[in-house]
């Protein structure tokens, strides 16, 4: 789960253009100002590097890093 | 307060109607944990869709958007983006009235009705009536059949322009992916070249099609070019195909089940009624969005330039102050102002062609057989955008 929400942190932090460690994991990504634009591009880039399918609806299901990335951890462990 | 709105849930995709009431009645103008206004009261809905403060258009701003921040990513995108904002649903006016009139003046309906029928003469041929899926065997050809021939197409490419359409009309989707992005990409490509070729065939061989009016019409209209030309076509196939098929699949599910498919639906007044219910009480066309252009106060509660609202006209048809017994399928129900084809400048052009297939196909199977039956329950497909059915299985007896 660090890793998903590590990467996310990340990603956000680039396409909000500030640092990664003023990202709190906790605000939910409308306050943090990604749109439904940003959750495509979010989406395809962990789908690509963990080679994993999510659903584009969780990113407003679980609409924080940390609950987006617990509920992907979920998954990935239910198929494993 | 958790919001009701939970467009992703596969409850409220298969049955929306619960979570439009919570809405409606606790929080009518709900603001969406993406950033959207969702509006769910008949009055609110048809105030926007009237309102010229609010415009189109929110699609092709998004896109736009999207290629400047992720050029890297986007390649040629772009071509969406062009096509899309050519499609009459996406202008603005004034040019939205120059290019509606366009093809209104083209457009004669008089054939229609024919060329309906001799498309219903051949999708009832192919089925065995006692045991048949409406959705692929009438439902969602005759559609494609009518679009094809209206436009003057050869009848054998419906398939292809149906599958293309398919792909592209993901674009009401309220979450896409890149996938998705990229199949539209691809139609749009397949679309554009398609049209291209089929325009200068009517060039060389002009005839009574709309296609080939069209072509004639923008020789001496400085008004539409010729890209926004072919982007039209494409748009009246799009628009007119999933969500006619829609009509026709849930209007005959609901009429058998109600037990009202009977020969009463014999006099015109009496069907033409019962058409306006159905699309009223289970509506194809579900979400439509707007954008704020300016500041707008609705009943105390202030939108702001640029926000998105998705208005949702499948809740707005069912709402209790405009409707009594809202929740109730009264074939009968006089007046029925509902909104089902949209309100304002954006009213949906094609209207009476959704109702017209529908209609002759009811005059067909009620003059034809008179036990109608649903062998099994349907399946229904999983979005929110259009409400259609992906099977429905039934069986009709003779007279």
């Amino acid at each position: 789960m660090k890793d998903i929400a590590d990467f996310l942190t990340v990603k956000i932090a680039e396409a909000i253009g500030s640092a990664a460690n003023e990202i709190n994991p906790d605000e939910e990504f409308i306050s943090l100002g990604l749109d439904s634009m940003h959750a495509i591009f979010l989406i395809d880039e962990i789908e690509k590097q963990f080679d994993i399918e999510i659903n584009p609806h969780s990113f407003w299901e679980y609409p924080t890093i940390n609950t987006f990335s617990e509920n992907l951890e979920k998954q990935v462990r239910s198929k494993s | 307060m958790e919001s009701p709105w939970k467009p992703y849930l596969r409850e409220n995709i298969l049955n929306p109607y619960p979570m439009y009431k919570a809405l409606r009645e606790n929080d009518p103008i709900h603001k969406a944990r993406s950033g959207e206004w969702i509006i769910t009261r008949y009055e609110d809905a048809r105030t926007i869709l009237k309102d010229e403060k609010f415009s189109v258009g929110n699609r092709v701003d998004w896109l736009t958007k999207a290629s400047h921040q992720y050029l890297d990513k986007w390649e040629s995108f772009s071509i969406i983006v062009n096509a899309l904002q050519s499609f009459l649903v996406f202008r603005n006016p004034p040019d939205h009235s120059l290019l509606r009139r366009f093809i209104m003046q083209a457009w004669d309906s008089r054939d229609v009705n024919q060329i309906i029928n001799e498309n219903l003469d051949v999708l009832l041929a192919n089925i065995d009536p006692q045991d048949f899926d409406l959705i692929p065997s009438i439902a969602a050809p005759l559609p494609a059949m009518t679009m094809t021939r209206i436009l003057g197409l050869p009848l054998e490419d419906y398939p292809y322009l149906e599958r293309l359409s398919h792909k592209m009309i993901q674009s009401l989707d309220l979450y896409l992916t890149f996938r998705q992005i990229k199949e539209m990409e691809e139609a749009t490509l397949e679309f554009i070249d398609y049209f291209k070729k089929q325009a200068a065939a009517k060039i060389q061989n002009p005839d009574n099609s709309l296609l080939s009016k069209l072509i004639e019409q923008s020789k001496t209209s400085n008004d539409v070019s010729s890209s926004e030309l072919i982007a039209n076509c494409f748009f009246l196939f799009i628009s007119s195909e999933e969500t006619t098929a829609s009509l026709i699949g849930l209007g005959l599910y609901h009429l058998i089940k109600n037990d009202a498919l009977t020969s009463n639906l014999n006099d015109n007044s009496v069907r033409t009624a019962a058409i306006e219910e159905l699309l009223r009480y289970d509506s194809p066309l579900q979400l439509i969005v707007r954008i704020a252009k300016e500041d707008v106060t609705i009943e105390n509660t202030q939108i702001n330039a640029g926000d998105p609202v998705t208005i949702c006209l499948g809740a707005a048809n069912r709402d209790p102050q405009k409707f009594e017994k809202a929740n109730e399928l009264t074939i009968n129900r006089s007046p029925n102002h509902h909104i089902a084809f949209g309100s304002g400048i954006h009213r949906c052009l094609g209207d009476w062609l959704a109702k017209a297939e529908f209609d002759l196909l009811l005059q067909r199977i009620i003059k034809d057989y008179s036990k109608f039956n649903i062998i099994h329950e349907p399946i229904w497909k999983e979005k929110l955008s259009i409400r259609s059915l992906e099977s429905l299985k039934l069986s009709f007896k003779g007279k």
